[in-house]
């Protein structure tokens, strides 16, 4: 099978999504015969060939993090440039992949609601959409703390590979926490009280020189 | 009320939609309303890159010099923001997308809990109440609009505020005008 992929994440080749569809690659190419082609939507410039990658297409992967609750607008102009295609008979199989830095899958539901209908919209089998919350940092973060999220999307990538659809086990493997409650939310509550998870921001406003500058309010109405 | 109007229609040949937010910002004036509209594809806002240089590089503001800028202005001094929009594949235009993803800068990088989830601590104390006016196409049926409107709620929760109001372009302008008026 070949699968064309589309990365929608406005940082391209440095993104957390490129770090994610690495393994899924892995996994995807351990069954012989199967191929991949990536494009990146960032590349705007680029439309007539992603449309062209999408028409010509066997079966498409459209990876994006989540933006204020919904796709990049890099994305949207893309999802947008497809409007002449929607209902074209040989439209390929989709599939989505979104992932955000909110640790809950809950907030990408809504989002996994509109793909699901794009692909509906446009004709084509839809073959799931993959969800995973607290991506951010993923590049930076040591093997250990990334070992079982790869790991997960190198056993995806493989069973679709081989399946040709998403194994719903791992599907739910990968989602994980769909949203705190009860013990976790109020473990929750402390964590971000305390500002345990800040230290990155703040690290990053030190480094830059801006940490006085860190509650600046350039908008604030006059 | 000081009311912004952010005009996501990407066609300047679509003078019907433009008409009609014409037609409800006349209108709102006309009650004593303060309102700015601003049409984006006469703007040049550049796509959010995501590299966080409004968060950890020049606080509040994008390291990007561009006309999101005003945008960003033209939100934060309002009360109400109105989100106006044609639908095609059942979303407004990546035109006004492209505005909202630039709405970052206007919360911090740290996360809380708010509404039992996660989001971003606010930048601000106050902002504005969020509405949005979405003229559906052809292929647009309720699925869409259930969708696009259950997005619409969580993007205010994001944004620090609530949905205020959802109107359809379709409706007279003056009726649109009345429900802004009873916010």
């Amino acid at each position: 099978m070949r699968l064309t992929v589309f990365n929608g994440s406005p940082r391209a080749k440095k993104s957390n999504s490129d770090q994610l569809l690495q393994r899924f690659r892995e996994g995807f190419e351990s069954t012989e015969g199967n191929t991949w082609e990536q494009a990146y939507l960032a590349q705007a410039r680029k439309c007539d060939q992603h449309l062209e990658l999408f028409t010509s297409a066997e079966c498409v992967l459209v990876v994006f993090p989540l933006y204020v609750d919904a796709m990049p607008s890099q994305v949207m102009e893309f999802f947008a440039a497809l409007a002449p295609y929607a209902g074209r008979p040989d439209n390929p199989p989709m599939m989505f992949l979104v992932h955000s830095g909110f640790p809950e899958a809950c907030q990408s539901r809504p989002v996994e609601r509109y793909c699901e209908k794009l692909a509906r919209r446009l004709g084509a089998d839809y073959l799931g959409t993959l969800v995973k919350g607290g991506s951010e940092g993923i590049q930076v973060m040591p093997p250990w703390m990334t070992r079982k999220l790869y790991g997960t999307m190198t056993a995806l990538g493989q069973t679709f590979g081989a399946n040709r659809k998403l194994d719903e086990a791992l599907v739910k493997k990968l989602a994980d926490r769909e949203r705190f409650t009860g013990v976790s939310l109020l473990v929750a509550r402390v964590m971000m009280a305390t500002g345990f998870n800040d230290f990155y921001w703040n690290g990053q406003l030190k480094k830059n020189g801006v940490w006085d500058r860190r509650y600046d309010q350039p908008y604030a109405r006059r | 009320m000081r009311i912004t109007i952010l005009n996501g229609n990407p066609d300047g040949a679509d003078e019907s939609f433009d008409g009609y937010v014409g037609a409800l910002a006349d209108d709102l004036s006309g009650r004593g309303h303060d309102v700015t509209a601003l049409v984006l594809r006469e703007l040049d806002v550049k796509a959010c890159v995501g590299c966080f240089g409004c968060w950890v590089k020049k606080p509040g503001d994008c390291v990007v010099e561009d006309d999101a800028a005003q945008v960003r202005r033209a939100y934060m001094a309002a009360d109400l923001v109105l989100l106006a929009s044609p639908l095609a594949m059942g979303f407004y235009s990546p035109l006004l997308k492209k505005s909202v993803d630039k709405l970052l800068p206007n919360l911090l990088p740290q996360i809380g809990i708010y509404s039992d989830e996660c989001h971003h601590k606010p930048r601000y104390d106050h902002y504005p109440q969020l509405a949005y006016l979405v003229r559906p196409d052809e292929l647009c049926d309720d699925e869409d609009l259930a969708i696009l409107r259950r997005i619409a709620e969580r993007q205010a929760l994001d944004l620090k505020t609530d949905l205020a109001g959802w109107y359809l372009a379709g409706r007279p302008a003056t009726e649109v005008a009345d429900a802004i008026d009873g916010i």
